[in-house]
Protein backbone atom coordinates (compact mmCIF):
# COMPACT_ATOMS: atom_id res chain seq x y z
CA UNK A 1 0.00 0.00 0.00
CA UNK A 2 1.30 3.74 -0.77
CA UNK A 3 2.17 5.59 2.53
CA UNK A 4 -0.17 8.40 1.03
CA UNK A 5 -3.25 6.44 0.62
CA UNK A 6 -2.08 4.30 4.25
CA UNK A 7 -2.05 7.88 6.20
CA UNK A 8 -5.23 8.58 4.73
CA UNK A 9 -6.72 5.73 6.01
CA UNK A 10 -4.81 6.17 9.18
CA UNK A 11 -6.57 9.62 9.29
CA UNK A 12 -9.69 8.46 9.14
CA UNK A 13 -9.28 6.02 11.93
CA UNK A 14 -7.61 8.60 14.44
CA UNK A 15 -7.85 11.78 16.04
CA UNK A 16 -5.86 14.25 14.32
CA UNK A 17 -3.11 15.43 16.61
CA UNK A 18 0.46 17.75 15.87
CA UNK A 19 3.94 16.68 16.69
CA UNK A 20 5.51 19.32 18.22
CA UNK A 21 8.97 18.36 17.28
CA UNK A 22 8.58 20.11 13.83
CA UNK A 23 8.57 23.29 12.80
CA UNK A 24 5.14 24.38 12.99
CA UNK A 25 5.59 27.34 10.24
CA UNK A 26 6.64 24.65 8.03
CA UNK A 27 3.55 22.25 8.30
CA UNK A 28 1.76 25.73 7.06
CA UNK A 29 3.77 25.54 3.66
CA UNK A 30 2.84 21.81 2.93
CA UNK A 31 0.08 19.90 1.92
CA UNK A 32 0.51 17.52 5.05
CA UNK A 33 -1.87 15.03 6.98
CA UNK A 34 -1.73 14.66 10.40
CA UNK A 35 -2.78 11.94 12.01
CA UNK A 36 -2.93 10.42 15.74
CA UNK A 37 -2.44 6.78 15.45
CA UNK A 38 -1.55 3.99 18.02
CA UNK A 39 2.31 2.60 18.40
CA UNK A 40 3.24 -0.59 17.63
CA UNK A 41 4.68 -2.33 21.27
CA UNK A 42 6.82 -4.68 20.58
CA UNK A 43 4.45 -7.75 20.82
CA UNK A 44 5.65 -9.72 17.50
CA UNK A 45 4.31 -8.41 13.90
CA UNK A 46 4.34 -10.70 11.14
CA UNK A 47 3.72 -8.38 8.56
CA UNK A 48 2.40 -4.72 9.57
CA UNK A 49 -1.33 -3.77 8.33
CA UNK A 50 -3.52 -0.89 9.85
CA UNK A 51 -5.51 -3.51 11.03
CA UNK A 52 -2.21 -4.94 13.02
CA UNK A 53 -1.22 -1.10 13.65
CA UNK A 54 -4.64 -0.85 15.69
CA UNK A 55 -4.32 -4.07 17.31
CA UNK A 56 -1.31 -4.28 18.30
CA UNK A 57 -1.20 -1.15 19.67
CA UNK A 58 -1.06 0.51 23.31
CA UNK A 59 1.08 3.40 23.25
CA UNK A 60 -0.71 6.58 21.37
CA UNK A 61 1.50 9.06 19.63
CA UNK A 62 1.32 11.79 16.59
CA UNK A 63 2.86 12.08 13.38
CA UNK A 64 3.28 14.51 10.44
CA UNK A 65 4.37 13.96 7.16
CA UNK A 66 5.23 15.72 4.07
CA UNK A 67 4.56 14.05 1.46
CA UNK A 68 6.78 14.78 -2.07
CA UNK A 69 9.77 17.03 -0.92
CA UNK A 70 12.28 13.91 -0.12
CA UNK A 71 11.10 12.15 -3.39
CA UNK A 72 11.02 15.30 -5.37
CA UNK A 73 14.93 16.62 -4.08
CA UNK A 74 16.14 13.02 -4.71
CA UNK A 75 15.04 13.70 -8.58
CA UNK A 76 16.99 16.58 -8.38
CA UNK A 77 20.44 14.78 -7.56
CA UNK A 78 19.86 12.47 -10.44
CA UNK A 79 20.07 16.22 -12.97
CA UNK A 80 23.51 16.74 -10.77
CA UNK A 81 27.40 16.62 -12.78
CA UNK A 82 30.61 15.90 -11.90
CA UNK A 83 32.37 18.58 -9.47
CA UNK A 84 28.57 19.66 -8.07
CA UNK A 85 30.29 20.07 -4.63
CA UNK A 86 34.44 20.76 -5.84
CA UNK A 87 36.37 19.70 -8.20
CA UNK A 88 36.30 15.81 -7.54
CA UNK A 89 33.05 15.36 -6.47
CA UNK A 90 30.58 13.11 -8.84
CA UNK A 91 26.92 12.84 -9.19
CA UNK A 92 25.20 10.47 -7.51
CA UNK A 93 23.93 6.60 -9.80
CA UNK A 94 20.28 6.91 -10.24
CA UNK A 95 20.09 3.05 -9.30
CA UNK A 96 21.33 4.62 -5.65
CA UNK A 97 18.96 7.41 -6.24
CA UNK A 98 15.76 4.78 -7.41
CA UNK A 99 17.15 2.81 -4.08
CA UNK A 100 16.67 5.73 -1.70
CA UNK A 101 13.31 6.77 -3.56
CA UNK A 102 12.45 3.15 -3.06
CA UNK A 103 12.65 2.95 0.49
CA UNK A 104 11.60 6.42 1.20
CA UNK A 105 8.17 4.78 -0.38
CA UNK A 106 8.08 1.72 1.76
CA UNK A 107 8.42 3.64 5.30
CA UNK A 108 4.99 3.05 6.89
CA UNK A 109 2.72 5.61 7.09
CA UNK A 110 3.24 6.30 11.19
CA UNK A 111 6.54 7.20 10.24
CA UNK A 112 7.83 10.95 9.08
CA UNK A 113 9.55 10.65 6.20
CA UNK A 114 13.05 11.35 6.04
CA UNK A 115 14.90 14.21 4.07
CA UNK A 116 17.25 13.36 1.78
CA UNK A 117 21.25 13.89 1.98
CA UNK A 118 23.59 13.80 -0.47
CA UNK A 119 27.95 13.67 -0.39
CA UNK A 120 30.57 14.92 -2.95
CA UNK A 121 31.38 11.14 -3.56
CA UNK A 122 27.98 10.58 -4.73
CA UNK A 123 26.46 8.54 -1.95
CA UNK A 124 22.79 9.29 -1.38
CA UNK A 125 21.41 9.01 2.49
CA UNK A 126 18.57 10.18 4.19
CA UNK A 127 17.61 11.21 7.35
CA UNK A 128 15.70 12.21 10.38
CA UNK A 129 16.58 15.34 12.66
CA UNK A 130 14.89 16.87 15.51
CA UNK A 131 14.63 17.82 19.07
CA UNK A 132 14.82 13.97 20.58
CA UNK A 133 16.15 12.08 17.77
CA UNK A 134 19.01 11.83 14.90
CA UNK A 135 19.21 9.06 12.58
CA UNK A 136 20.94 9.30 9.00
CA UNK A 137 21.21 6.20 6.84
CA UNK A 138 23.76 5.81 3.79
CA UNK A 139 22.84 3.62 0.88
CA UNK A 140 26.26 1.58 0.04
CA UNK A 141 27.24 0.57 -3.81
CA UNK A 142 26.72 -3.10 -2.94
CA UNK A 143 22.89 -2.80 -2.31
CA UNK A 144 23.53 -2.47 1.39
CA UNK A 145 22.72 0.35 3.44
CA UNK A 146 23.96 1.80 7.29
CA UNK A 147 22.29 3.32 9.71
CA UNK A 148 23.60 5.45 12.28
CA UNK A 149 21.49 6.92 14.95
CA UNK A 150 20.98 8.95 18.47
CA UNK A 151 18.95 9.03 20.84
CA UNK A 152 18.97 13.40 22.06
CA UNK A 153 17.60 12.39 25.76
CA UNK A 154 19.86 9.38 26.25
CA UNK A 155 22.30 10.26 23.71
CA UNK A 156 22.53 6.48 23.02
CA UNK A 157 24.35 5.97 19.98
CA UNK A 158 23.95 3.06 17.49
CA UNK A 159 25.37 1.99 14.30
CA UNK A 160 23.83 -0.63 11.39
CA UNK A 161 26.33 -1.40 8.62
CA UNK A 162 25.54 -3.88 5.45
CA UNK A 163 21.87 -3.62 5.96
CA UNK A 164 20.75 -5.54 2.61
CA UNK A 165 18.53 -3.07 1.40
CA UNK A 166 15.69 -5.86 -0.12
CA UNK A 167 15.89 -7.52 3.31
CA UNK A 168 14.03 -3.78 4.18
CA UNK A 169 10.15 -4.40 5.01
CA UNK A 170 7.52 -2.64 7.48
CA UNK A 171 8.83 -4.79 10.03
CA UNK A 172 12.45 -3.85 9.73
CA UNK A 173 11.32 -0.08 10.17
CA UNK A 174 9.27 -0.76 13.19
CA UNK A 175 12.25 -2.80 15.13
CA UNK A 176 14.48 -0.72 14.06
CA UNK A 177 12.96 2.96 14.16
CA UNK A 178 10.14 2.48 16.51
CA UNK A 179 12.07 2.49 19.68
CA UNK A 180 13.66 5.53 18.83
CA UNK A 181 9.95 7.09 17.97
CA UNK A 182 8.93 5.30 21.32
CA UNK A 183 11.61 7.87 22.93
CA UNK A 184 10.26 10.86 21.20
CA UNK A 185 6.78 10.04 22.57
CA UNK A 186 8.44 10.22 25.66
CA UNK A 187 9.87 13.33 25.84
CA UNK A 188 7.14 14.79 24.53
CA UNK A 189 5.18 13.60 27.41
CA UNK A 190 7.73 14.26 29.88
CA UNK B 1 57.50 12.73 11.10
CA UNK B 2 56.37 16.16 12.40
CA UNK B 3 53.16 17.83 11.57
CA UNK B 4 54.79 20.24 8.86
CA UNK B 5 56.08 17.20 7.23
CA UNK B 6 52.69 15.22 6.65
CA UNK B 7 50.97 17.91 5.67
CA UNK B 8 53.65 19.30 3.07
CA UNK B 9 53.97 15.84 1.33
CA UNK B 10 50.16 15.04 1.25
CA UNK B 11 48.76 18.36 1.43
CA UNK B 12 46.57 18.01 -1.92
CA UNK B 13 45.51 14.66 -1.20
CA UNK B 14 41.93 14.31 -1.42
CA UNK B 15 41.82 11.84 1.27
CA UNK B 16 44.35 13.39 3.94
CA UNK B 17 41.73 12.87 6.99
CA UNK B 18 41.89 8.78 6.00
CA UNK B 19 45.65 9.23 6.52
CA UNK B 20 45.37 10.99 9.48
CA UNK B 21 43.31 8.28 10.56
CA UNK B 22 45.91 5.54 10.48
CA UNK B 23 48.47 7.85 12.94
CA UNK B 24 47.75 7.56 16.51
CA UNK B 25 45.90 9.90 18.44
CA UNK B 26 48.69 10.51 20.70
CA UNK B 27 50.58 11.99 17.82
CA UNK B 28 47.52 13.54 16.02
CA UNK B 29 46.88 15.87 19.35
CA UNK B 30 50.53 16.57 19.59
CA UNK B 31 50.33 17.84 16.11
CA UNK B 32 47.95 20.12 16.88
CA UNK B 33 50.56 22.37 19.33
CA UNK B 34 52.36 22.52 16.00
CA UNK B 35 52.23 24.06 12.87
CA UNK B 36 51.00 22.31 10.13
CA UNK B 37 52.20 24.71 7.81
CA UNK B 38 55.54 27.19 6.86
CA UNK B 39 52.78 29.99 6.03
CA UNK B 40 50.73 29.13 9.28
CA UNK B 41 50.81 32.30 12.23
CA UNK B 42 50.75 29.54 14.59
CA UNK B 43 48.91 26.73 15.67
CA UNK B 44 45.02 26.96 16.33
CA UNK B 45 44.32 27.51 19.80
CA UNK B 46 41.11 26.32 21.90
CA UNK B 47 39.72 29.60 22.35
CA UNK B 48 39.81 30.41 18.59
CA UNK B 49 37.07 31.03 16.04
CA UNK B 50 36.54 29.33 13.05
CA UNK B 51 34.25 30.14 10.16
CA UNK B 52 33.36 27.45 7.56
CA UNK B 53 31.82 29.27 3.92
CA UNK B 54 28.97 27.86 2.82
CA UNK B 55 28.47 27.86 -0.94
CA UNK B 56 26.44 24.74 -2.12
CA UNK B 57 23.06 25.38 -1.39
CA UNK B 58 22.48 21.92 -2.08
CA UNK B 59 23.85 21.36 1.67
CA UNK B 60 21.29 23.76 2.90
CA UNK B 61 17.30 22.94 4.04
CA UNK B 62 15.89 26.37 3.40
CA UNK B 63 12.67 25.98 4.87
CA UNK B 64 14.17 23.95 8.18
CA UNK B 65 17.01 26.93 8.49
CA UNK B 66 19.25 24.06 8.85
CA UNK B 67 22.07 22.06 6.94
CA UNK B 68 21.63 18.18 5.71
CA UNK B 69 24.20 15.70 7.51
CA UNK B 70 26.47 15.81 4.54
CA UNK B 71 27.34 19.61 4.62
CA UNK B 72 30.31 18.81 6.77
CA UNK B 73 31.46 15.22 5.06
CA UNK B 74 34.70 17.31 4.03
CA UNK B 75 35.99 17.22 7.56
CA UNK B 76 36.23 12.86 6.62
CA UNK B 77 38.27 13.29 3.58
CA UNK B 78 40.00 16.09 2.42
CA UNK B 79 39.67 17.98 5.99
CA UNK B 80 36.71 20.81 6.30
CA UNK B 81 38.41 23.82 5.09
CA UNK B 82 38.05 27.10 8.00
CA UNK B 83 39.04 30.09 8.48
CA UNK B 84 40.51 31.73 11.42
CA UNK B 85 38.65 34.79 13.04
CA UNK B 86 41.85 35.51 14.92
CA UNK B 87 44.02 35.77 11.36
CA UNK B 88 40.80 37.34 8.80
CA UNK B 89 38.62 39.93 9.34
CA UNK B 90 35.03 38.56 8.74
CA UNK B 91 34.40 40.73 5.50
CA UNK B 92 37.64 39.34 4.38
CA UNK B 93 36.66 35.99 4.38
CA UNK B 94 33.10 36.65 2.70
CA UNK B 95 35.09 38.61 0.10
CA UNK B 96 36.99 35.28 -0.42
CA UNK B 97 33.79 33.37 -0.52
CA UNK B 98 32.17 35.34 -3.19
CA UNK B 99 35.51 35.71 -5.04
CA UNK B 100 35.26 31.74 -5.58
CA UNK B 101 31.45 31.99 -5.94
CA UNK B 102 32.07 34.17 -9.13
CA UNK B 103 35.39 32.13 -10.53
CA UNK B 104 33.12 28.62 -10.40
CA UNK B 105 30.62 30.60 -12.05
CA UNK B 106 32.53 31.99 -14.85
CA UNK B 107 34.68 29.27 -15.07
CA UNK B 108 32.00 26.89 -15.35
CA UNK B 109 29.21 28.86 -17.47
CA UNK B 110 27.30 25.68 -18.74
CA UNK B 111 27.02 23.88 -14.24
CA UNK B 112 24.33 25.62 -11.74
CA UNK B 113 25.49 28.91 -10.48
CA UNK B 114 27.06 28.48 -6.72
CA UNK B 115 26.14 31.15 -4.38
CA UNK B 116 27.55 32.18 -1.39
CA UNK B 117 24.82 31.50 1.31
CA UNK B 118 26.77 32.88 4.20
CA UNK B 119 29.23 32.00 7.01
CA UNK B 120 29.03 28.94 10.16
CA UNK B 121 30.82 29.92 13.03
CA UNK B 122 32.19 27.30 14.84
CA UNK B 123 34.40 28.00 18.60
CA UNK B 124 37.59 25.34 18.07
CA UNK B 125 37.48 24.24 21.95
CA UNK B 126 33.62 22.76 20.90
CA UNK B 127 35.14 21.38 17.66
CA UNK B 128 38.08 19.82 20.08
CA UNK B 129 35.37 18.12 22.80
CA UNK B 130 33.66 16.47 20.24
CA UNK B 131 34.62 12.60 21.50
CA UNK B 132 32.98 9.37 20.38
CA UNK B 133 32.63 6.52 22.94
CA UNK B 134 35.21 3.29 21.76
CA UNK B 135 33.33 0.16 21.73
CA UNK B 136 35.24 -1.17 24.74
CA UNK B 137 33.20 -1.59 28.21
CA UNK B 138 34.90 1.37 30.80
CA UNK B 139 37.65 2.75 27.87
CA UNK B 140 37.16 6.87 28.30
CA UNK B 141 36.06 8.64 25.33
CA UNK B 142 38.33 9.47 22.72
CA UNK B 143 38.91 12.77 20.65
CA UNK B 144 36.78 12.91 17.27
CA UNK B 145 38.33 15.93 15.52
CA UNK B 146 41.40 17.80 14.83
CA UNK B 147 42.10 21.16 13.80
CA UNK B 148 45.30 22.23 12.01
CA UNK B 149 46.89 25.45 10.75
CA UNK B 150 46.95 24.41 7.42
CA UNK B 151 47.40 27.72 6.04
CA UNK B 152 48.22 28.76 2.64
CA UNK B 153 50.35 31.50 0.88
CA UNK B 154 47.45 33.49 0.50
CA UNK B 155 45.57 33.12 2.94
CA UNK B 156 46.89 32.73 6.18
CA UNK B 157 43.75 32.56 7.73
CA UNK B 158 43.42 29.01 6.44
CA UNK B 159 42.55 25.54 9.17
CA UNK B 160 41.25 22.43 8.27
CA UNK B 161 38.67 20.27 11.23
CA UNK B 162 39.63 16.80 10.46
CA UNK B 163 38.28 13.40 11.87
CA UNK B 164 40.94 11.45 13.26
CA UNK B 165 38.31 8.60 14.24
CA UNK B 166 38.42 6.00 11.86
CA UNK B 167 35.38 3.59 12.25
CA UNK B 168 32.12 4.21 10.33
CA UNK B 169 30.53 4.30 13.31
CA UNK B 170 32.70 7.06 15.68
CA UNK B 171 32.29 8.73 11.64
CA UNK B 172 29.19 9.13 11.86
CA UNK B 173 28.76 10.64 15.28
CA UNK B 174 31.60 12.80 14.27
CA UNK B 175 29.50 14.13 11.60
CA UNK B 176 26.34 14.63 13.47
CA UNK B 177 27.94 16.57 16.38
CA UNK B 178 29.73 18.98 13.30
CA UNK B 179 25.89 19.36 12.03
CA UNK B 180 24.51 19.89 15.68
CA UNK B 181 26.91 22.92 16.17
CA UNK B 182 26.12 24.28 12.88
CA UNK B 183 22.61 23.92 13.16
CA UNK B 184 22.47 25.76 16.45
CA UNK B 185 24.99 28.99 15.40
CA UNK B 186 22.38 28.60 12.47
CA UNK B 187 19.27 28.61 14.66
CA UNK B 188 20.72 31.79 16.41
CA UNK B 189 22.27 33.16 12.92
CA UNK B 190 19.78 32.54 10.23
CA UNK B 191 21.37 33.62 6.57
CA UNK B 192 20.32 36.40 5.33
CA UNK B 193 16.97 36.38 3.38
CA UNK B 194 16.32 32.92 5.66
CA UNK B 195 14.07 34.71 8.07
CA UNK B 196 11.20 35.68 5.65
CA UNK B 197 11.25 32.00 3.89
CA UNK B 198 10.56 29.63 7.11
Amino acid sequence: MEPLSTMVLLASLATATVIPSFNPERQKKHKHIETSINLYDGAGIEESTVADLTKHSTKKTSVVSFTNDTLAQLDVYSELEHGWDGPDSVPPSQEDIDLAKKFVNSVPAVFPLPKPMLSGDGTVGLYWNDAHIYIDIQFESDHTLSMFSRNRSSDKERFFDSIDVASINSNWFFNTLGELLSQTEDALAA
Amino acid sequence: MMCIDFFSQDRENTQICKLLQEISVETLLAWELQIASKHSPGPVRNEEVLYRQILNPIHYDTEANTFTPTAFNDASDKGLSVNRQNHAFEEHIRQMANDRVEKHNIGHPDKPTRSFLGLVRFDCTDIRNITVQPPEEGASPVRGCAVYDTAYEDDQSHADICQIVKSKAHARSVRSKILDLANKFLAENPFPGVIESV
